[in-house]
């Protein structure tokens, strides 16, 4: 079976603009953020002595946006937070990362930051809960916890003075992630919420939205909360979890529906991914349809409709 | 990069027929196909497949045929790698990858000695005996990487060929015995002659992972698979040529189940490439 769309080819740079221009015409009673272009006066009125933040400069007097984005004020602290940037970790965020590389006593860990994220050996809990022994044995065996490639889920523990983040996985929720697959979308669409373990039972997955953009998608498992598929406070065990084909159409069919919201740039939360997977079991879209021209235009004008109403 | 247990993931969704971005085995990612891009060039095409994108030119010159086939013209095919295709691609990181395929792609077009039996009748290209003809060179930049590079290579190569005009040429004889023949270009481009393309193939990647085989691999799959065939089918579904790719041996059965997939899933291919190419020589058309 081969089938290769002709004429509407989805090209999200056109969607996007279709998208833009719909959700323009909703923006009716929701408190507006202003948003500046590279060069826009930022207004100050008002404000005495504001400090100038990230993305902005001064210039003869008047504060000018330097990037393109969303103006953030805290108290006197005037920034420019861009839409597409790498992602700045905050104390606290749950995030997916990958090992990059095992260097003395900690994991260097791809967090999609502007810096690698360190995992120190001390801030892992230890398979089988056992209590860590500082000795050189424990540090040769850190790639029995995690190897380089791996996928894990984490928090955000403290800072470095170079602003570098450390990670701790001191949680029976976080830990190697197997048995699902990674999506990634840009960091500005997931907002920070109480809850970033999500079972989905609905669809019959579980999804960890990390914080940093990555998007951790399994099959849904009764009874753990949506935690990682492997618990680390029970022995590591290497045998892979085995998916059904059912099981895999779904996990398939929400991480088609992130892919989805993350090209036409509509933030992801629960309620936005229930709703795109069900539009495409309604509309009976094939799995791999759903990330071409006539779907998305479904989901603009679900997208469109949701803003409406509130 | 990828952990080992997304490779094991991955390589158990092939065996289920059930992919990641939702394809089955013989899935193609949608094709994007613009032919007649590049001003400079005698024709042209660009091709995005998935993430995969890559620019064809081809160029044609007045060259010395080789003294094996004096009748015939030369084709030559280049294959260039972007620094800007990816991090791994920095510098000249690409050009040995950008070599490789090169290769493959000029052996799925290799005309016999005497210049028949090509992808392309390399005879018109000849213009007098022994003393001149057409050279075409058929070069690729491949801007984006997203796995099934040679692919998407092969089907901006086939649909860059099918927009090549050939200038008029006309051919004045020497007066003399010593004197060389008098050769005269037209450059109207309204005089030009479309080179016959009908049997340039596309080349069809089919790889190997435990007992599934499967077409046109994203990245991440390419890093789960045992071995690839690439090989080059035409719109009637016979085989121009088949390379190998990846370190495990493939056995005969699989090579025989390996080869009906492209021979199967290759002319649809093909039917919606020159769908693409006689809707873009239509616009051109109207533009003229």
């Amino acid at each position: 079976m081969l089938s290769l769309a002709s004429g509407s080819v989805f090209d999200s740079a056109d969607l996007v603009a279709v998208a833009a221009s719909s959700f323009d015409q909703t923006s009716g009673g929701a408190p507006e953020t202003p948003v500046v272009c590279v060069g826009d006066t930022i207004a100050t009125d008002g404000q005495e002595g504001f400090l100038r933040g990230h993305g902005t400069q001064i210039v003869d007097g008047e504060l000018v946006a330097t990037v393109s984005g969303a103006v953030e004020r805290i108290n006197k602290l005037v920034s420019v937070r861009t839409l597409k940037s790498r992602y700045t970790a905050e104390l606290g965020d749950v995030l997916v990362g990958r090992v990059r590389e095992i260097s003395g006593k900690r994991w260097k860990v791809d967090i999609n930051g502007r810096q690698e994220a360190v995992l120190q050996l001390s801030a892992v809990n230890l398979p089988g809960g056992i209590q860590r022994r500082r000795t050189a044995e424990d540090e040769l065996n850190m790639r029995s916890v995690f190897q380089e490639g791996d996928l894990i889920s984490t928090e955000v523990q403290s800072f470095f003075a170079d602003g570098s983040v450390a990670l701790h996985t001191r949680s029976t929720k976080y830990g190697k992630l197997k048995g699902g697959q990674l999506v990634t979308v840009a960091c500005s669409l997931i907002r920070r919420q109480k809850q970033h373990f999500i079972p989905l039972e609905s669809l019959g997955v579980d999804v960890i939205l990390g914080c940093n953009g990555l998007v951790w998608v399994t099959p849904h498992v009764a009874g753990a909360p949506a935690a990682a598929a492997d618990q680390t406070s029970e022995p590591d065990t290497d045998v892979e979890p085995s998916v059904s084909a059912k099981q895999r159409a779904a996990v398939c069919r929400t991480a088609n529906a992130l892919r989805a919201l993350g090209a036409l740039g509509i933030s992801i939360t629960p309620a936005t991914i229930e709703d795109t997977c069900k539009a495409s079991i309604d509309a009976g879209v094939q799995l791999h349809a759903m990330l071409e021209g006539p779907f998305l235009e479904v989901i603009i004008s679900q997208e469109t409709q949701r803003r409406q109403r509130q | 990069m990828l952990s080992q247990h997304e490779r094991h993931y991955i390589q158990q969704g092939m065996a289920q027929n059930v992919r990641n971005d939702g394809r089955t085995c013989e899935h193609y990612r949608p094709l994007k196909l613009e032919v007649g891009v590049l001003n400079m060039t005698s024709g042209s095409a660009r091709v995005k497949l998935g993430g995969t994108e890559v620019v064809v030119g081809v160029k044609v010159d007045i060259a010395t045929p080789s003294p094996d086939a004096p009748d015939a013209g030369l084709a030559y095919y280049d294959v260039e790698i972007s620094p800007l295709a990816g991090p791994e691609y920095l510098g000249y990181a690409g050009s040995e990858l950008g070599a490789s395929l090169a290769q493959r792609l000029a052996r799925s077009m290799q005309a016999g000695s005497d210049g028949r039996g090509g992808a392309v009748d390399l005879t018109a290209l000849g213009i007098i005996k022994g003393k001149t003809c057409w050279a075409m060179y058929v070069d690729a930049l491949v801007i984006r990487v997203d796995g099934n590079v040679l692919d998407a290579v092969s089907i901006a190569a086939k649909a860059a060929l099918a927009d090549t005009k050939l200038p008029s040429i006309s051919v004045t004889e020497a007066e003399g015995e010593d004197d060389e023949p008098e050769l005269e270009v037209d450059d109207d481009p309204s005089a030009s002659v479309r080179l016959e393309t009908p049997s340039v193939p596309c080349i069809v990647t089919v790889s190997q992972a435990g007992r599934s085989y499967v077409v046109d691999l994203c990245e991440e799959e390419e890093q789960c698979v045992d071995a690839s065939l690439h090989i080059a089918v035409t719109a009637q579904g016979s085989l121009r040529g088949i390379t190998k790719q990846g370190s495990s041996g493939i056995d005969l059965g699989s090579l025989q189940e390996m080869l009906g997939i492209a021979q199967r899933v290759g002319p649809k291919l093909i039917q919606v490439v020159d769908q693409h190419i006689a809707s873009g020589a239509a616009t051109a058309q109207e533009e003229d």
